[in-house]
């Protein structure tokens, strides 16, 4: 009876432990399935014509994406422009003033902001910028991105100040330097590594948006030079032509998709680099 | 107070707290501009809203009701299909695979959250739907009948490659949550069971799982407000029809699905009025989740330090 208990336990043991490992492999399965279609379907569209040219009309085969390589790579430097300094000053109130009224203010909106899904910034946005601007533009898109990255970036970078011990700032204090000189000339300067990292993986994060673009950015066929005028971008464009039968414009899409995942790759390589030299 | 005496430090203060007040103002804004764009005109109003399934911008009859259900559904079968999977997963990855293996797999599964969602939707749409529509559902149907759930011709997309594909982008959000959690199980927990005679997956069982159920729970809730407010995957495979239908094979619309394919379309109040009703929706389901795991999150910390300070394990 003990030995059969026994037996019965080891049994379920072996079981279980299978089960895990089937688990582990159904859960690395989906990436290389979608990193194969990629490459499968996105490699033979990319040609030059991909990245000099515009769509040609629906039907016809050839044309590229360069208007919306170029959107993602403009829309996505303002964003990373006009959200980087204001994550900070964040993270930095709200890890070096916690107990002040307005520090608690900011880390309430932060975290309301990370909550809430990225179409709902969208909305807003829509509802806020373009109905009031009288119509879709670079800068509504700018606005609904940075929305998302500032949470983000402002959240890591909070985490990033909280770990520098307290000796260091204390040693500064003690050489007779304001507080703000310590936060300013000691702290910033010392996990300025750690800030670029965390500012490289928000960029990674918002260049594959789409949903918040949909409605502020929306979408062209032009190449996007104004700020007040709307955009083309990498996802919106992959979604559209997604939705498209024609057989030119799903390939458009996949190697659009292609380059995508390509940034954010790349992306995750520069922050191993910069993460073991800074 | 004399402006001329304030000193550097707090002038410094002064500068990043304007920042800070400046977007708390933007998001009160946010916040209002969602609830005064959708007030509900009377009581009769705000039930028809959530008891009627009937959305028809041209007649301006607008119910929710197809939107919510297709909203609940596909996140909560979403759910309970890549907990599971995700458990078996980090539990494999921390307590069982040696250490370059589990880097590699964790590796493998974190890749997947750093792919677009649109991307993901993509591969939804032509790799996952024609299997579905080939094989899976008319699997289905001989099994369980063309009625009730199962009602419907197989169309591919719908309220299932919806949930599948939610299922798949859960799946890393899940695991990386599931992965901190047991690795802040203190090791004592699992040796006591060992040191008891219990077998590895009754160790892994006792004493990973069972001292981090209320995380584990936490993270469920986390992963639902992720699939609740999911949007461009979803948008892609759900077939975007607004009719209500109780089956899995039908074609459905979820919240965030319907803001996305009609809000640039929108052009009377009536519409936009309806469609923010949709967002307020959304924002006070996703708020919701966020607080309801927050509260747990708490609850999991006291829990962990009253443990320590018990155990004395280190």
């Amino acid at each position: 009876m003990m030995l059969n208990t026994f037996r019965v336990r080891k049994t379920k043991n072996i079981v279980a432990i299978t089960l895990m490992g089937v688990t582990a492999t159904l859960a690395c399965i989906p990436i290389f399935l979608i990193l194969f279609k990629c490459l499968e379907l996105g490699l033979p569209a990319m040609t030059l014509q991909f990245f000099t040219e515009l769509p040609k009309p629906a039907g016809e085969s050839g044309g590229g994406l360069a208007h919306s390589i170029l959107g993602t790579l403009t829309i996505v430097t303002l964003t990373t422009i006009a959200s980087v300094p204001v994550a900070v000053i964040l993270g930095l109130l709200t890890s070096e003033f916690p107990k002040r009224k307005t520090a608690r203010l900011a880390s309430l909106s932060l975290d309301v902001l990370s909550a809430i899904p990225s179409i709902l910034i969208g909305v807003f946005i829509y509802e806020f910028a373009v109905v009031a601007m009288g119509g879709f533009s670079m800068l509504a898109g700018v606005a609904a991105l940075a929305l998302i990255f500032i949470p983000i970036m402002a959240k890591s970078s909070h985490e990033i100040f909280s770990l520098v011990p307290r000796e260091i700032r204390e040693s500064g204090m003690a050489l007779g330097l304001s507080r703000s000189r310590v936060l300013v000339s000691i702290l910033l300067i010392g996990v300025r590594g750690g800030l670029l990292r965390s500012a490289l993986l928000c960029i990674a994060r918002v260049s594959g948006e789409s949903a918040p673009l949909l409605f502020t950015a929306l979408n062209a066929n032009y190449f996007g030079t104004s700020l007040f005028r709307p955009v083309s971008t990498l996802p919106v464009q992959i979604y559209t032509f997604a939705q498209t039968p024609f057989p030119a414009w799903q390939e458009a899409a996949w190697a659009g998709a292609l380059v995508l995942i390509g940034i954010s790759l790349s992306i995750q390589v520069m922050v191993r680099v910069v993460g073991s030299k800074v | 107070m004399n402006w001329l005496r304030v000193t550097r430090d707090q002038r410094f203060f002064y500068f990043i707290s304007v920042c800070g007040v400046a977007f708390f103002c933007v998001v009160c804004l946010m916040g209002y501009r969602i609830i005064s764009a959708s007030h509900f005109h009377s009581s009769s109003d705000f039930i028809h809203f959530f008891t009627s399934s009937n959305w028809d911008p041209v007649k301006k009859n607008f119910g929710a009701l197809s939107f919510l259900y297709a909203t609940l559904t596909t996140s909560l079968f979403s759910l309970l299909l890549a907990f599971p999977v995700a458990l078996g997963a980090s539990l494999f990855i921390t307590e069982i695979a040696p250490r370059k293996l589990a880097s590699a797999l964790s590796l493998c599964v974190e890749l997947l959250s750093t792919v677009p969602s649109v991307i993901i939707g993509l591969w939804g749409l032509s790799v996952v739907v024609p299997v579905l529509r080939l094989t899976v559902q008319p699997f289905l149907q001989d099994v369980f009948g063309q009625s009730g759930f199962f009602a419907g011709p197989p169309y591919g997309v719908g309220l299932l490659a919806a949930t599948l594909i939610l299922a798949v982008m859960l799946l890393p959000t899940l695991t990386a949550l599931m992965r901190e959690l047991f690795k802040a199980v203190p090791r004592a927990s699992v040796e006591a069971v060992l040191a008891l005679g219990g077998t590895r997956s009754e160790a892994i069982w006792i004493g990973v799982v069972g001292a981090s159920k209320r995380g584990l729970i936490t993270a469920a809730f986390l992963g639902l407000a992720r699939a609740i407010g999911e949007t461009m995957a979803v948008t892609l495979v759900i077939g975007n029809r607004n009719d209500f239908d109780l089956s899995v094979m039908a074609l459905s619309q979820t919240l965030s699905s319907l803001m996305a394919s009609e809000i640039a379309e929108s052009v009377d109040t009536a519409h936009v009025e309806a469609l923010s009703r949709v967002a307020l929706v959304l924002f006070l389901l996703s708020l919701t989740m966020r607080e309801l795991s927050k509260r747990l999150i708490k609850l999991t910390q006291v829990q962990g330090f009253s443990f320590k300070s018990g155990g004395h394990a280190k």
